[in-house]
Formats: structure tokens, C-alpha cells, sequence
């Protein structure tokens, strides 16, 4: 089992300058036996999210803890992966893995990992539907929370809700 | 099979199985599923997206209506994620609260879910008997906070009400009343022939495919994987317990199929694990506040002054219920990102359902305890012979009801 520090050199050797940022933050819990819990959060190039990722996933199965959180800049939108890593162990041994990188606003697009975290595919319908964000390679493109028939361009999650008509 | 023509049957979005609207089409040859096509949305109410537009004490809430069966679940996850992000402390007292609530939650969860799948083959004997023993659960939840769901219990830094006097007592009076009846209802559950003969080997979920579509809770467990945020990513009085793990069917000596019956036999086994749980929280509780800052205009202001992010996650009855919050110096987070377990678990009905047949589908999508949306305890209209009730009398009703029942416990 690696330490944060080790997966990040590992991830460093493997997509070199892809890795832009890394932090790990500690937290404690218990009341009588106090448990240490570390934090990775790596900011990533967009290229080099499919590649990560498949890498991550050979060191240990990744699980999808919440669906991609999004931060809206004037430039970009930076969306936030919550992963887990060493997950199913039972063991105290599960560590979050928290990957981010930004999506220009002239160029929406990201690629979706369901070939190699199949159950990520709600979470990334989600993330096309609601921000705007084309999931390159998604197996299925149809929206999953709103209707079929909503406007075109309606984008709930964006900072400004766009797509309403006025009627 | 292969050669004959196939057809496509539609179920939902409102239909006998639960009450909640979800739209399924199975491909169908004869009596047996092929495929299986989830529709999604019909309750979506934006709850993200609202919760940008009202203030951290607000939000706690609004979450706790994401569903009725998990009201202590979203908050949980909201409020660990908001004290990661601004590094809140939250008082040992009420880290012990939060466990004993959580774990009675869980103890009614489970019931009902036991009661809706006795119905789902037919067993409706076992039906109204979970659902009657799950009486006194919600009781004990009552005399607590007040209410039988949304207890509101949870704030930033800690609880609002402590366990004290007569409401610890009922707590310890609900304690006994499960271990009591625990073995025959172990006994029901896990040998009767009847169920054995619908659950077993019925909507199996395999270890690799519970791994490959991120399952979570009793549905990832009954396929052996030993994934259980208490005992992975411990919180609140979790890490004191020494004996704490993730159930799986090993603990019965079986081994794991990830069918039905595996999924029964983890909510069953859970259902002691919580009853331990709560008796060892009441056992061991230490003295001290319930809450770090019980002000919550401090509380907003304090965390006006935080930009960070915080992730909180908690083991509700039916799995992970993670949440994402990004807090950028300013009385409401920017960002609140929810994950109910039954989002990650939707995707695992689908190999779930291939290869079932037709008369299986009420308990394969009962089998995963879904929660699709929330249903209120009642409503109140105008009309003929119908009443409608003022906040007012609604409240001295509420009272006296639990006034009743904690002279009853």
C-alpha cells in the first residue's frame, strides 16, 4: 500500500509535466483513538487525465465517491473527481484521491474514463447534462435528470443558468 | 431463446414495486430479461443547485428533505464536509450523538426495507411484522428529536439536542427491545425456505462487478466487497470502536454470491452491528458540550472567512452518501456537490436483471434498497372529510403524541 507521497512520485514518472499540482491534507477522528486520515489532491493537464487515471487504477481500483464537483472561472471550468483508492479493504486503509483540471471555455470537452471505472457513467451523463462539458467516448449520450425535450443550451449547474427562454 | 423474436416491457415510472418513479425497459424473450434500460429523473429537484442561494445553517435542512429514510444521512455527509473544509472541531459528546442517531436510522431503514422485500415475494406475514417491530425505533427517534424522520438533529460543530434523562433511557429501553427479539428475527429472515427459495441465486451482483460500477453499502457487501465507510473512513465515535467492520455473508460462514438472499443476510447481520453500536455508544458516551459553536450567525461568519474544500462521507442504511462542498468567502459554498448511494447503486441493477425472470423484478429492484425521491409522512388537504391542519395544532398534536409515547416507553 503507498503512501500519498509515493503515489504521486509514481504519477510524476509516469505523465512528467501532466502532474501541475499536488497537496495532502491530513484529518483526524475518534474521541478515544484518534485516526489519521490523509487527503490527496492532485491538479492534473486535461491530456493527462485518461492516461492518470488508468495508471491510478493499476495501483489499486479506483471508486467514484461523488460525482465531479465544478468551479466555474471566467476562462474555465475546473471539475473536481472525488476518487477513493485502496477502497474495500474494511481496514482503515481507504485513502481519497481527489483529481482535478481545467476545461477551457472555448473548447468544453473532456474524455470519458467508463472503459476504465464503468460506473463512473451516470456521474459523466450528469456532468455533459449539467454543465455542458461533451464527454468525449461516453457509451451513452442520453440525459439522465432532465427531460428529453428541455430546451437546448438549458445548463443547471453553470454559475449562470443559461438556456431559459423568457416564455 | 436466441432465436425468437423479442419484446420490449416497460415498467414505470410509477408502478407497484416502490413508490418513488424510475422507468425501467427490459428486453424480454418469454419470461426471461435480456436487457435492462433505467430512466432516470422525474423527481430531480434541484437541491444543488438551491442550496447555492441559501446559507450553511439553511442548507443542513434543505438536505435533510433529500429523503425522508436518510434525513440524518445528507446532513452528516454536509456538515463533516463543511467542518473538513474550515477545520471544525466537533465536541467528543457530540461525535457519540451523531453515532446513536445515525445508527437508529439505519436500525428503521433496515426494517423497512426487510418489510418492503417480505412484500415484494408475497410474504406478507413477515411484512407487517418487520414494519410493526420498526414501531418502536421510531418512537425511540421521536422522544429524541421530536419527529419520526427529518429529526434535524445535526448542526455545524456538533447536535442540537443531547441524550440525557428519560430520553437516554428510551435509547437504552430500545436497545434491549432489538437484542431481545434479534435471534427470531435472524431466524425469520435467514431460513425460512420460502424466502430462501425467491432470494437465492436471484439478481446476482458479482464481486468484479460490484468493484467495476463503484457499488456501495449492503449491495457492494453481499458481493464481497468489504467496502463500508465506518470502517474505511471512519467518523464520529467510529474509530473508538474496537470490534467495527464491514459485514459480509463470510460473517455467516457463506460464501459470497451476491444475490438476494446475500443482501438480506448483511442487513440482517447489520441490524445486530447497529443495536452493538448504539450500546456501546450509550456505554461509553463521555460528558462535555454537544455542539462548538452553538450560534449559528458565529457559525455563518466563521465560515464566511473560509475558502477551501471539504468532502464528507458517512455509511447511511443503504451505502455511501458522499458529499463535496467548496466554500469561497462567502455565507453560502459555491459549490454542493450530493451523492445519494442509490446513484452509485443504479448502475448494478442492470447485470442484476439479465438473465431474471419477469416475476423477479419487484424484489431485484427492491434488493438494492432503492431511493429514488422522498415521500412525505402526511398531507393535510381541504375538502370533503378531509381536514386541514394549522402548524399550530400539528405541533400540540406532535406533542402530546410524544408525550404519550415516552410515558409508554
Amino acid at each position: 500500500m503507498l503512501h500519498p507521497e509515493e503515489i504521486v512520485n509514481k504519477l510524476k514518472e509516469y505523465i512528467g509535466d501532466g502532474l501541475l499540482e499536488w497537496e495532502v491534507r491530513t484529518r483526524f477522528d475518534g474521541v478515544t483513538n484518534i485516526r489519521e486520515q490523509k487527503h490527496l489532491y492532485i491538479k492534473l493537464n486535461r491530456g493527462a487525465f485518461h492516461r492518470s487515471v488508468a495508471f491510478l487504477y493499476k495501483i489499486s481500483p479506483l471508486h467514484i465517491s461523488c460525482p465531479m464537483a465544478s468551479i466555474e472561472s471566467e476562462e474555465a471550468i475546473e471539475l473536481i473527481y472525488p476518487f477513493m483508492i485502496y477502497s474495500g479493504h474494511g481496514d482503515q486503509t481507504e485513502q481519497p484521491l481527489i483529481v482535478s483540471y481545467d476545461i477551457p471555455k472555448s473548447d468544453l470537452r473532456t474524455v470519458s474514463v467508463t472503459d476504465i471505472i464503468p460506473g463512473i457513467i451516470i456521474m459523466e451523463r450528469e456532468t455533459q447534462e449539467m454543465l455542458g462539458i461533451e464527454v468525449e467516448n461516453l457509451p451513452d449520450e442520453r440525459r439522465i435528470f432532465t427531460p428529453d425535450n428541455m430546451e437546448e443550451g438549458f445548463l443547471p449547474l453553470r454559475d449562470k443558468v443559461s438556456g431559459i427562454s423568457e416564455e | 431463446m436466441s432465436n425468437k423474436e423479442t419484446y420490449k416491457l416497460q415498467i414505470g415510472p410509477t408502478h407497484p414495486a416502490f413508490k418513488e418513479p424510475v422507468r425501467f425497459e427490459f428486453e424480454v424473450d418469454g419470461e426471461h430479461v435480456l436487457h435492462a434500460d433505467i430512466d432516470m429523473g422525474y423527481t430531480h429537484r434541484g437541491i444543488e443547485h438551491v442550496s447555492k442561494e441559501r446559507n450553511f445553517i439553511q442548507i443542513i435542512y434543505l438536505l435533510e428533505r433529500i429523503c425522508g429514510i436518510c434525513s440524518t444521512s445528507h446532513p452528516m455527509a454536509y456538515c463533516l464536509a463543511v467542518e473538513n473544509a474550515a477545520e471544525i472541531e466537533v465536541p467528543a459528546r457530540a461525535k457519540y450523538i451523531r453515532t446513536i442517531v445515525g445508527e437508529l436510522e439505519r436500525l428503521h431503514s433496515h426494517l423497512l426495507w426487510a418489510g418492503v422485500a417480505a412484500h415484494e415475494v408475497g410474504f406478507d406475514t413477515l411484512f407487517y411484522t418487520t414494519w410493526d417491530i420498526r414501531e418502536k425505533v421510531m418512537d425511540c427517534l421521536e422522544v429524541i428529536s421530536g419527529n419520526r424522520v427529518n429529526y434535524a438533529m445535526l448542526t455545524i460543530g456538533g447536535v442540537r439536542r443531547d441524550i440525557i434523562g428519560e430520553v437516554a433511557e428510551a435509547v437504552n429501553k430500545t436497545v434491549e427491545y432489538y437484542s431481545d427479539l434479534y435471534s427470531q428475527l435472524e431466524d425469520i429472515m435467514l431460513n425460512d425456505m420460502s424466502l430462501r427459495l425467491r432470494t437465492e441465486n436471484v439478481g446476482i451482483l458479482t464481486y468484479d462487478e460490484a468493484l467495476k460500477l463503484c457499488a456501495v453499502g449492503p449491495t457492494a457487501r453481499a458481493s464481497g466487497l468489504a467496502k463500508d465507510v465506518r470502517a474505511d473512513y471512519a467518523v464520529n465515535a467510529y474509530p473508538d470502536i474496537p470490534w467495527l467492520k464491514a459485514i459480509t455473508p463470510n460473517d455467516v460462514g457463506k460464501k459470497p454470491v451476491g444475490d438476494i438472499y446475500d443482501r438480506i443476510v448483511v442487513r440482517v447481520l447489520e441490524i445486530k452491528q447497529s443495536v452493538d453500536i448504539i450500546r456501546f455508544c450509550m456505554e461509553n458516551m463521555p460528558g462535555g458540550e454537544i455542539v462548538a459553536e452553538p450560534k449559528a450567525v458565529k457559525v455563518i461568519n466563521q465560515l464566511k472567512k473560509v475558502k477551501a474544500h471539504g468532502i464528507g462521507r458517512y455509511e447511511g442504511p443503504r451505502g455511501e452518501v458522499s458529499h463535496y462542498d467548496i466554500l469561497d468567502n462567502n455565507e453560502c459554498p459555491v459549490g454542493v456537490k450530493v451523492k445519494a448511494p442509490t446513484y452509485s447503486n443504479i448502475i448494478s441493477w442492470v447485470p442484476m436483471f439479465r438473465g431474471a425472470e419477469i416475476a423477479d423484478i419487484p424484489i431485484i429492484m427492491s434488493s438494492i434498497d432503492p431511493c429514488i425521491a422522498c415521500s412525505d409522512r402526511a398531507s393535510f388537504v381541504e375538502g370533503e372529510g378531509k381536514k386541514t391542519v394549522s402548524f399550530g395544532e400539528l405541533r400540540k398534536l406532535s406533542m402530546e403524541k410524544m408525550n404519550k409515547i415516552r410515558r409508554g416507553l
